[in-house]
């Protein structure tokens, strides 16, 4: 069943690496025979700095995949009298979406680097010790995100795409919405929704952190359960869904 | 084997099935057969899992539905429900890899039935041939269960006859058939059980030579006034036209001829009745359209 998602995904990565090569080329015009000077010096770049931009590609990515799997309302007749569970055949579309957005990130990755690489910066990027953070942090809220858009679609499949589309614009104007001066009630509120906000769990390389108070640890621990609970919920609710 | 026992399914103030038990043996056809909103396709529904019925059970050879069961069942929606952006190359190789089952030189033989190009997207298809592709899809892995929701619908007559052929061929070969069709004459050709929906509720069913066995006219002209005659048990409607009477019965018809006969008739003619006239009756709700 994972063989329709597999065309799918190839699909999206061919468009997605297409646009990324686009980028790049654009922005090899920009950046070759200029060189970056701050005060003087080319600043070190933190491969954690880099990472965190490789996570917005993921979190691209994982809208776009997100439909995916409710998309297959309009063909239960061939995905539901497969001679396996529901589950099995979710869990597999998952799969697929994970790798896809995974392979996705490598392709950010690789656009970053060939774009250091023309701007003349590559030697100056060093490995700081918030690599794995950053890595674990970006892995958890591109999962979040994924399994959210996915949960958020469950029960009405129809308005998948919609929802990923949506996605997009509802996180980002929740984390705006913290800045600006709400009445304290609506301030709360705004907090407590960017509890389920990818965006706000992601500090990327900041010092100063991310948007939600508390120890980072506890907060990757949020994240990840949230992606979990959000992906298995999703799934069930996929499974026991009536045609 | 497929048997439907006491299936009900309610949608909020909607009684879509109401209480449908049947049976359909092994090596059989049966055509289920209703006016539109009868409940064929929510019974379909139930009986593939697709939604839960709030009472009943289906078993197939005796068993309850699992994943397993469609190692064996083979189904076809009322619209055919493909990847409008994969080639029917790529639906074939889908079924290839999600079924042990899938044989590949048969589905290119049904492919090449139908004249499905299958380099082609399934949304650039026709309607017809986008039907057919779900027929080879459903029917690439030799199904001895089939569930087939109007199969031939946007089919041309010659395929359609193709459809019913490989039906007939595959029950021969021992699979158990269920469809439904508008097409009367398509459940006559291709079924030996027939069972007939109205409100949810499965009203006739039965092998079709018995029903036609059972279900005569007697058609009495007389010379006079035609007398009276109540209506004789068996009877189920009586129409007058001028001098003749036509009287829907039973297996006691030739009894019923005997006795119009008796009371002096100038002819009485005891005729079959088609499949389309049972349905017809079965349906009849006193002329609401």
């Amino acid at each position: 069943m994972e063989y329709v998602e597999i065309q799918r995904s190839r699909r999206i990565l061919t468009w997605f690496t297409a646009i990324v090569a686009v980028g790049v080329v654009l922005g090899g015009i920009g950046v070759v025979g200029h060189h970056m000077h701050v005060n003087g010096h080319v600043p070190a770049i933190p491969a954690s700095a880099l990472i965190a931009l490789v996570a917005f590609g993921t979190f691209i990515l994982a809208a776009i995949v997100s439909p995916g799997l409710n998309n297959e309302e309009s063909t239960i007749a061939i995905s539901w009298t497969r001679p396996m569970s529901r589950d099995q055949i979710a869990w597999r579309y998952v799969a697929v979406d994970l790798i896809t957005i995974a392979i996705g990130a490598l392709v950010v990755a690789c656009a970053i680097v060939v774009e250091c690489a023309l701007a003349g910066v590559l030697g100056y990027v060093f490995f700081d010790g918030k690599i794995g953070r950053v890595v674990l942090e970006a892995a958890g809220c591109t999962a979040m995100w994924y399994g959210l858009c996915l949960v958020a679609a469950a029960r009405m499949p129809e308005r998948a795409g919609l929802i990923a589309g949506l996605s997009w614009g509802a996180f980002i104007v929740l984390v705006i919405l913290v800045a600006v001066p709400l009445p304290p009630v609506l301030h709360g509120l705004v907090m407590a929704l960017n509890y389920l906000n990818p965006l706000a769990y992601f500090s990327g390389s900041d010092k100063s952190g991310s948007l939600l108070a508390g120890p980072p640890l506890l907060k990757m621990f949020a994240v990840w359960l949230i992606a979990i609970v959000a992906l298995v919920a999703a799934v069930r609710l996929w499974s026991t869904r009536e045609a | 084997m497929i048997a439907i026992s006491g299936l009900t399914k309610r949608y909020r103030d909607v009684l879509a099935v109401d209480g449908a038990s049947l049976e359909v043996p092994s090596g059989s056809v049966c055509g289920l057969l209703g006016r539109n909103g009868a409940g064929k396709t929510t019974t379909f529904k139930c009986l593939l899992g697709f939604t839960q019925p709030d009472a009943g059970e289906v078993r197939f050879d005796g068993a309850l539905l699992t994943p397993q069961t469609f190692l064996q069942l083979g189904y076809v929606p009322e619209r055919a429900q493909l990847y409008g952006w994969l080639t029917g190359e790529q639906h074939l190789e889908l079924t290839r890899r999600s079924h042990p089952r899938y044989d590949a030189s048969w589905a290119r033989e049904l492919a090449a039935t139908f004249r499905i190009d299958l380099r082609r997207r399934a949304k650039r298809l026709s309607k017809g041939q986008q039907t057919a592709l779900s027929l080879v899809v459903a029917l690439s892995t030799h199904p001895s269960l089939l569930v087939l929701d109007e199969p031939a619908s946007g089919l041309d007559p010659v395929m359609q006859r193709a459809v019913l052929d490989l039906l007939i061929d595959a029950a021969t070969n021992g699979a158990t058939i269920l469809l439904s069709s508008h097409q009367i004459g398509q459940i006559e050709r291709a079924a030996d059980r027939v069972a007939i929906m109205r409100d949810g509720r499965i009203v006739v069913s039965g092998d079709i030579d018995d029903l036609r066995e059972n279900a005569k006219i007697v058609e009495a002209t007389f010379d006079g006034a035609i007398p009276e005659f109540g209506t004789p048990n068996g009877v189920t409607r009586i129409e007058r036209v001028g001098r003749t009477v036509r009287m829907f019965a039973g297996s006691d018809a030739p009894a019923l001829a005997a006795h119009c006969s008796e009371l002096g008739a100038r002819a009485v003619r005891v005729l079959d009745r088609g499949l389309e006239d049972l349905f017809l009756e079965a349906v009849d709700d006193g002329g609401n359209v």
